[in-house]
């Protein structure tokens, strides 16, 4: 067997990372047991080495790395988003450092759950066959579970664990049957075997078998990425788990359940669009709108931000639509202007969600508390939090030049393209809520500056967070304001969608 | 054999274990109900293996069984958490949280 | 109705009336015990058709292991050995669940149906039988397959014919190929009722032998040729779908064997026969060797977590301190 190794070496040396941080906690004794976030993040940066040196590779107009039996392809698609991946497990590591260690949790193992995540995920943007999309899944879902019950102590934590992990296995018991349909019908496991014999058969006598199996596929993804109406178990999720981990999903899991389900979109199953096209379609428009209205009542910062994040789902969904329109010989403008919506929107909407939720946990050091009130006067006593919160919001209620509008932009662009009757219907339905959405985070902003800080607040110096905290907010506020005005980000989605061009 | 009769036999098990997600209450008879529609997937694979000739079906169901055992110990400590802080595991009792 | 069919339809029996006990009982305990029939009679079904490595690999990981497993979660949480009227929900919301659960078994029944039929294999899936008679139906489409495979040789003898009279073809073209200068290893050519592309290891590869007279129709006897091919051409012979003889493995022997029509059975060569683990062995080692390794690691870390979840902490080295983030 053939291995390109150096294809495979950002996750050769996230491996090497989990089983290192296993042995090293094993042999630390307690006192030094800190050093293992230092070995964590060092070894997500080293795994970003090779992906660096592979995407100079392609740019040199390097060809894409297939192996593993042509299970495995490294294009730079996959080289994007793990770059992405890895950058959220990073984050969510900041994020946790300061909770994990000060709490009462069991760190090196907490390290070694998220690590592997990362490890799941990113061989989720790799894997074109079926059965490796089946583990690459369990690979980062089974750690989800146990992170989400992290807190032990907190009966909230563990129901969390349990209602995700409940939620879990039935959605992947779902799609497990879907893909034996599929595998019914095709007698492939493979993508480019499902791309090869998927159009006949869907023309054929079984064609059936294959559209349950597709229908059974997508749902089953529109709950990873926590999609209406399968969406009930998110709210409870990030409440219950450690805030850190509420970020993790919200950014991490739900860009590999977007991540699969493209691949599978775009590399085996654009043949079966008429099945998806209006699932994915109804689920949008169902999800964000949903997402929005619940998220106007809640009185809960996680809460809000769980059911804006369920709204913003739908957004990433919304360009899928157009995806693998038939034009002609090959597919319209939409399918290569919805992978970079996708993609585009992904990382906008990484930014400022992590950015969003490493406030929440910064003022809950102080307030001890999630409720919405506990953000009254913000302003007075931590203000440059105030400052930096208002503009995540305002980025994911997306206005400009903060970096949220492009992703919305891309959306609408993507959806345009397609110059479809229910294309233009489903941006209105975008821009509808787009408007809806603002409602809610204006509501924190104006909490945040108008209302009267309790007064035990007023009395201690202004917050200051972790030096951790400190660093990552600093370091998204610059990314929110610089890739609301350069290209960059656009420049990457370009990268991504030269996959597609085969 | 044709490969509808244990088609036939997965869909049953399956609408069974659905039954059983949507029935239960208590956490571990639904993880058992879970199993159930994993087994049914497992049937399919095996079935369509062998109508299609190929032993990529069985290598699937071998998968599918290695990460049912990883599940169910996911699962089941989960539940024993839960039941010692809250000595009970029926998942309507435990629902704190209300959207 | 054969012996297949009489111990699939028990053993579907068994397997249906035992999980409509499992989600119905009231005893946690017996729920256990009827998910373990369950899962020994999806074991012997598995073996009915034909996988046998994984049914053994299903009494050994699921029943040996997961149901342990699960008999201590209900030990543990719930040990009330007796009926217990407090894990089911109201009847409102069972009804409701049965509704659903039949609605999907309905729906996935008449899909099967409509797809594949009942008894009826000229579908795009044809059923395999496999209760000791040799047949089963070969398209001609696999022929391309099979030539493109490195075990050349291998499966071209799979393509046979049970029609007798080509073993005097055969021999014809053996002997059409000896005059050209070109023989073949002897233990490359199958006794029996084969149809032999005899193969040739060239520098550009595997090319075969394919006499060019017509097998289906009229034989004249004098023009015979044969062609050298690479490996991937399409066989020049159109089968359709047919049942044919193909040898069947012997797993006592460790052979193939074939039944003809007279009811001789010939043993072939051992080389021909891998068994079903054998074949398991393969593909999960050379295709999905990626997926195998990261199976470790979902264990691994399902595990870890497990225990650092479900351990009683020592108060000692950990600080119960979690509501200091209460969001």
């Amino acid at each position: 067997m053939n291995v390109d190794w150096h294809a495979f070496l950002p996750e050769a040396i996230v491996a090497g990372t989990v089983i290192l941080l296993l042995l090293v906690d094993l042999i630390l004794p307690n006192r030094s047991k800190w050093t293992l976030g230092g070995i964590t993040a060092l070894g997500l940066l080293a795994a970003a080495v090779p992906i660096a040196t592979l995407a100079a590779d392609f740019a040199d107009g390097g060809e894409n790395r297939v192996f593993f039996a042509d299970g495995y392809v490294v294009d730079e698609l996959s080289l994007v988003l793990k770059g992405f991946f890895l950058a959220s497990g990073y984050v969510a590591l900041l994020l946790a450092y300061n909770t994990i260690e000060e709490g009462a949790y069991y760190r090196g193992e907490f390290y070694f759950l998220l690590v592997s995540a990362v490890l799941g995920m990113m061989m989720i943007a790799s894997v074109r066959d079926l059965i490796g999309l089946f583990i690459a899944f369990e690979l980062f879902s089974a750690p989800g579970y146990l992170l989400a019950a992290w807190k032990k102590y907190d009966l909230k934590s563990n129901e969390s664990g349990m209602k995700y992990f409940l939620m879990g296995v039935t959605a992947t018991a779902i799609m497990l049957y879907g893909m034996s349909l599929l595998y019914g019908a095709t007698g492939t496991l493979t993508y480019s075997g499902l791309m090869e014999v998927l159009p006949g058969v869907l023309d054929g006598d079984t064609s059936s078998l294959a559209i349950l199996g597709i229908v059974l596929v997508i749902a089953s993804f529109a709950f990873k990425v926590s999609a209406v109406p399968f969406h009930f178990w998110a709210p409870d999720t990030y409440e219950g788990a450690p805030t850190p981990v509420a970020a993790f999903f919200s950014v991490a899991v739900k860009g590999a359940g977007f991540m699969g389900l493209v691949s599978l979109i775009f590399f085996a199953l654009p043949a079966g669009d008429d099945v998806w096209r209006p699932m994915i379609w109804v689920i949008a428009a169902l999800t964000m709108t949903i997402g929005n209205l619940i998220a106007l009542r809640q009185e809960n910062i996680v809460r809000l931000l769980a059911y804006s994040s369920i709204a913003q789902s739908g957004y990433i969904l919304a360009p899928l639509t157009v995806a693998a329109l038939p034009d002609g010989e090959g597919f319209g403008p939409g399918h290569t202007e919805s992978l970079q919506a996708v993609v585009i929107y992904l990382l906008v909407y990484a930014v400022m969600n992590f950015g969003a939720f490493g406030v929440v946990i910064a003022v809950a050091r102080r307030t001890h508390s999630g409720h919405l009130d506990s953000y009254d006067g913000l302003f007075a006593h931590a203000p440059s939090l105030a400052v930096v919160m208002t503009m995540f919001l305002a980025a994911l209620a997306g206005i400009p030049p903060l970096a949220g509008w492009l992703g919305k932009l891309a959306v609408f662009t993507a959806l345009i393209s397609a110059d479809e009757v229910w294309g233009y219907l489903l941006a209105v339905i975008v821009a509808v809520n787009a408007v809806i959405a603002a409602f809610y985070y204006m509501r924190v902003v104006r909490k945040m500056f108008a209302e009267e800080a309790p007064e035990e607040y007023l009395v201690l110096p202004p917050l200051q967070p972790t030096p951790s905290l400190q660093f990552t907010l600093g370091g998204l506020t610059l990314l929110v304001l610089a890739a609301g005005v350069t290209p960059m980000f656009s420049h990457l989605s370009e990268i991504a969608t030269n996959s597609l061009s085969l | 054999m044709d490969t509808v009769y244990p088609l036939t036999l997965s869909a049953l098990l399956f609408g069974i274990g659905v039954y059983g997600i949507l029935a239960r209450k208590n956490a571990v008879m639904i993880l058992a109900s879970v199993e159930l529609m994993l087994n049914a997937c497992n049937i399919n694979f095996v079935a369509f293996g062998a109508a299609w000739n190929e032993i990529s079906g069985q290598v699937f169901a071998l998968f599918v069984i290695a990460v049912a055992a990883a599940e169910v110990g996911i699962g089941l400590a989960i539940v024993l958490l839960i039941y010692r802080n809250h000595v009970n595991v029926n998942v309507d009792e435990i629902d704190s949280m209300k959207w | 109705m054969t012996a297949v069919h009489v111990g699939f339809f028990a053993l579907a029996f068994v397997i249906l009336a035992s999980a409509v006990r499992m989600v119905t009982t009231t005893n946690v305990v017996h729920a256990a015990l009827y998910l373990m029939l369950v899962l020994s009679g999806v074991a012997g079904v598995f073996i009915l058709l034909g996988a046998e490595f994984l049914g053994w690999t299903q009494v050994l990981v699921y029943i040996g292991a997961i149901v342990v497993i699960f008999m201590f979660g209900v030990m543990l949480t719930k040990a009330e050995y007796g009926v217990s009227d407090d894990i089911d929900n109201e009847p409102a919301k069972r009804w409701g669940a049965l509704v659903v659960g039949f609605l999907i078994a309905a729906l996935f029944i008449a899909v099967f149906v409509e797809a594949l039929g009942v008894g009826d294999s000229s579908t795009g899936i044809v059923a395999q039988e496999r209760e000791g008679t040799s047949a089963r139906s070969v398209d001609v489409s696999e022929i391309d397959l099979a030539l493109t495979d490195e075990n050349v040789v291998k499966n071209i003898n799979v393509l046979a014919s049970d029609s007798a009279p080509w073993k005097d073809e055969d021999a014809a073209l053996m002997d059409l190929l000896h005059e050209e200068g070109l023989d073949f290893p002897r233990e490359t050519l199958l006794p029996g009722p084969y149809e032999i592309f005899p193969v040739l290891e060239t520098p550009e590869g595997l090319e075969f032998a394919v006499p060019n007279w017509d097998l289906e129709g009229d034989r004249p006897a004098q023009e015979k040729s044969f062609e050298m091919k690479p490996t991937g051409t399409p066989v020049p012979r159109s089968l359709g779908t047919e049942t044919v003889s193909v040898p069947v493995c012997d797993y006592l022997s460790g052979r193939n064997i074939t039944r003809r029509d007279n009811g001789e059975v010939v043993m072939g060569e051992p080389l021909f026969c891998p068994t079903k683990a054998d074949e398991v062995a393969n593909d999960l080692f050379n295709r999905w060797v990626l997926p195998f390794e990261a199976v470790s690691l979902v264990l691994l870390a399902a595990l870890i977590g497990g225990i650092v979840l479900a351990r009683r902490d020592d108060p000692e080295h950990v600080r119960p301190r979690v509501e200091e983030v209460a969001v």
